[in-house]
């Protein structure tokens, strides 16, 4: 008999998180999200000369 | 004057714009403006530096007029490397102000001019021999390619083709653009946010046996980030002006033996050493190892001539040495151990190698 292998939730799970880890769409969008929040940080509390 | 990241990406865009619109004219007037817009930035951030970099392209065109014609050995062109020995006497970094560090102006702007002009020698070598072998005239891609802030302080290594006519990219479309946004995304974040906070945990941990070997690996964490993150800036921005550079990082961290580490690490140059130092002396020496350990003491004498850089090639020389060769007793030991096991060790002993000799270099004195 043929057809798709049943998958267990945990292995449907990391699968998932391997397809994100090795995107580049979610690291760029991460890093751009970090920068922006640090950004946002930076002009609501100044380190240099605010 | 400070050109900071936000000034940096801006002014960039701006120049790829202008630069597409050039190109319409031809690709010598755009690259032509590329250069002077490239030189007109670094001198704003750094005369001396300028100065320096004249001198080391003065320096390269001297010797490609002089081997041009074939009568002396292209071996002559390792004479472009004497730009290195002012590197080690002169210090660049009074002079030097902040430029994509905006957030971190710290102590770390000497080592970016150093590396940076460091990186230029190496550049330049390359170019000279890619003149000698009739693969590229000199002129405004090889300039263009050199004076290319972006790719400035960390490379990827690589001559002047990627910028040469035939081999720019004709135009930049939308999937460049994202590809670019992405890339400029993770790689500033890489090196201006995530990296700096890594050493300053690493540091806040030192004290205890086990502190100092979670700085170790924060350390060689952070040096990851820090040194992708500047790469995959400078290959979105130049690939805003069509120029494909050299990808310089495969996933190093999934390495689990030196050898595969330098295949994944620094890649442009690991490609430097094997084509330039490792088969020459190869070919000189009549052995694999001895050739593998004196291109790496090489190269750690080209990042900077001092006993700590010395060790630095030794250790990596030795253990690439060491990876060529077949260890019957190894092989036969890993044939009884199951096969996650053994990669789970052999991934550990090699960040664990990786880092410490990182580590070491680090916090050696110079």
């Amino acid at each position: 008999m043929s057809g798709p292998r049943p998958t267990s939730v945990l292995h449907r799970v990391v699968a998932l998180v391997c397809r994100v880890a090795a995107s580049p769409v979610f690291w760029g969008l991460l890093g751009w999200l970090l920068l922006v929040l640090r950004y946002a940080s930076e002009v609501v509390h100044p380190r240099y000369g605010g | 004057m400070i050109l900071g990241l936000e000034f940096t990406l801006l002014a960039y865009l701006v120049l790829a714009a202008l630069f597409a619109l050039l190109r319409r004219r031809g690709e010598t007037p755009a690259l032509a403006f590329l250069v002077v817009a490239n030189v007109l930035l670094l001198w704003l951030a750094n005369p001396a530096l300028l100065l320096y970099l004249a001198l080391q392209t003065l320096w390269v065109l001297l010797l490609y007029l002089a081997l041009r014609d074939g009568r002396r050995s292209p071996q002559w062109a390792w004479l472009a490397f004497a730009g290195l020995v002012p590197l080690n006497l002169v210090d660049l970094a009074p002079n030097a102000v902040a430029m994509l560090e905006p957030w971190q102006r710290t102590a770390w702007e000497g080592v970016f001019w150093s590396l940076g002009a460091s990186f230029f020698v190496v550049k330049s070598f390359v170019m000279l021999r890619e003149g000698l072998s009739g693969a590229l005239r000199p002129g405004w891609p090889a300039l263009a390619s050199l004076s290319f802030l972006p790719s400035f302080s960390a490379g990827p290594i690589c001559g002047g083709l990627p910028w040469a006519p035939g081999h720019l990219a004709r135009g930049v479309g939308a999937r460049v653009l994202k590809d670019s946004f992405l890339r400029v995304g993770w790689g500033a974040a890489a090196l201006y946010i995530l990296a700096p906070r890594l050493k300053r945990l690493g540091a806040s941990l030192v004290g205890t046996p086990w502190g100092d070997t979670a700085d170790m690996y924060l350390n060689f964490v952070a040096l990851f980030l820090d040194f992708s993150g500047y790469t995959a800036m400078a290959l979105a921005m130049a690939a805003l002006f069509g120029a494909q550079l050299p990808e310089n990082f495969d996933r190093p961290y999934l390495a689990t033996s030196v050898r595969e580490f330098w295949r994944r690490w620094h890649i442009s140059l690991s490609t430097f050493i094997g084509q330039y130092l490792f088969k020459p002396l190869v070919r000189r020496t009549g052995s694999r190892w001895l050739g593998v350990t004196l291109a790496f003491m090489a190269t750690g004498l080209w990042h900077e001539v001092s006993w700590r850089y010395l060790a630095w090639g030794v250790a990596h020389g030795l253990a690439m040495a060491a990876s060529l060769r077949h260890w019957p007793a190894w092989e036969a030991l890993k044939a009884r151990m199951p096969p996650p096991v053994v990669t789970m060790f052999c991934w550990w002993l090699t960040m664990s190698f990786v880092a410490s000799v990182s580590y070491l270099v680090l916090k050696a004195p110079r």
